[in-house]
């Protein structure tokens, strides 16, 4: 799966094994600009800008246990190559997974 | 939910003062004490295994969290209900006896809850911390010494291992695991924790507090029969000052769990999409 779909997936696949997988995949429907291939599964496509999608998304999620919840996704984002992903995140999210990063 | 249980909390508290200050003569009044004991950790139960199905129970962290808690408070019934059985039948309660076997998974439930709350309250992202190693070293030391001060002091204690020794052993290894535990989680969380449920966390960790206050209360009404809060009239076995601390602590916890009600983060009309 290209990214930045696969950044999306495992994000809402980590949350899921969290706060359980219906409320991971309410919470991410209710982001919008995403679009889920099935109910029963977590493959999922990124239909609007991914920036301001995964912002979006880390915010849903951090509404349910705070600043937690956000170190869940930034360790999902810290386990996928740095290159691949830098152009799909947000500054603030930059800063926390590299908090060098946001001069690069 | 939440109000009804805050309600009988606040309610079954003025009954202990009453009891406190009118030092009723009849039985009845403390026995009533020792059923609302046994009544709220049914209820809390029933909340709790109703409320993790919301998280999908077993499948999740957090549901897994709530199920564990749940099943406390269902060894909290079970031995309350037969500690009031032989109470009532008896007048004796043997220690250890039969609610015993059920009030000796209290802590071993409440640790299995605090293991997974820890994972998820982002205790485990501050453990890479050089000062939460710290934490990790001195929590536990400091909880075994006072555990020891409290409960073990006198070295002679040791010399004959019964089984009403080995089960006060279980029950002080049990609060010093429950105990590190809640520590652990509360300081290693506390700049992590937030969101809607961070208040939801803090009534279980303030609820298992006080079952460990209860259970030092109890080891010092155990040694100490004449004490300040002592009820002069009550023969029963119910309503004394660690009941009414077990009690808050089922109370709270029941309450906490109440509060991982998943409705307001359904309610998407109240959220604001905040972008950062």
């Amino acid at each position: 799966m290209p990214y930045p779909n696969e950044l999306f997936k495992k994000i809402i696949q980590e949350q899921g094994q969290i706060i359980g997988r219906k409320l991971a995949h309410s919470r991410a429907d209710y982001v919008g600009g995403l679009q889920f291939k099935s109910q029963m599964s977590d493959d999922v496509e990124v239909t609007n800008e991914p920036k301001v999608t995964l912002s979006r998304l880390i915010s849903s999620y951090a509404e349910v246990f705070g600043q937690s919840s956000v170190d869940v996704c930034i360790d999902v984002i810290k386990s996928l190559p740095y290159s691949e992903v830098a152009q799909y995140l947000p500054e603030n999210i930059i800063t926390q997974v590299h908090p060098n990063g946001a001069t690069r | 939910m939440s109000k009804i249980l805050k309600g009988f909390l606040a309610l079954s508290v003025t009954y202990w003062l009453f009891l406190l200050f009118t030092n009723p003569v009849n039985d009845i009044y403390y026995n009533v004490f020792g059923f609302l004991l046994m009544f709220l950790p049914l209820v809390g139960f029933v909340v709790g295994i109703s409320i993790s199905k919301q998280w999908e129970g077993l499948k999740s962290k957090v549901g897994r969290s709530l199920i564990f808690v749940s099943l406390s408070l269902l060894m909290w019934f079970i031995g309350q209900s037969l500690y009031l059985f032989y109470a009532l039948k008896t007048g004796d309660v043997p220690f250890p006896g039969l609610p015993d076997y059920f009030f000796i998974f209290i802590d071993p439930f409440y640790a299995l809850a605090l293991f997974s709350i820890l994972k998820y309250s982002g205790a485990t992202t501050n453990m890479k911390r050089s000062w939460a190693h710290l934490v990790l070293l001195i929590v536990p030391l400091f909880s075994i010494f006072l555990n020891y001060q409290i409960f073990f002091s006198d070295l002679e204690y040791f010399k004959t291992i019964d089984p009403s020794v080995t089960f006060d052993l279980i029950y002080t290894f049990g609060s010093i695991v429950v105990m590190s535990f809640v520590i652990l989680t509360i300081v290693l969380s506390i700049n992590k924790l937030g969101g809607k449920m961070r208040t939801a966390l803090y009534y279980l960790f303030v609820g298992i507090i006080f079952q460990y206050i209860g259970d030092v209360a109890y080891s010092f009404f155990e040694a100490n029969s004449s004490s300040f809060f002592s009820m002069t009239n009550n023969k029963t076995g119910n309503g004394a000052l660690p009941d009414l601390l077990f009690l808050i602590s089922i109370g709270l916890i029941a309450i906490g769990l109440t509060k991982f009600d998943t409705k307001p983060l359904n309610d998407f009309k109240e959220q604001t999409n905040a972008v950062s």
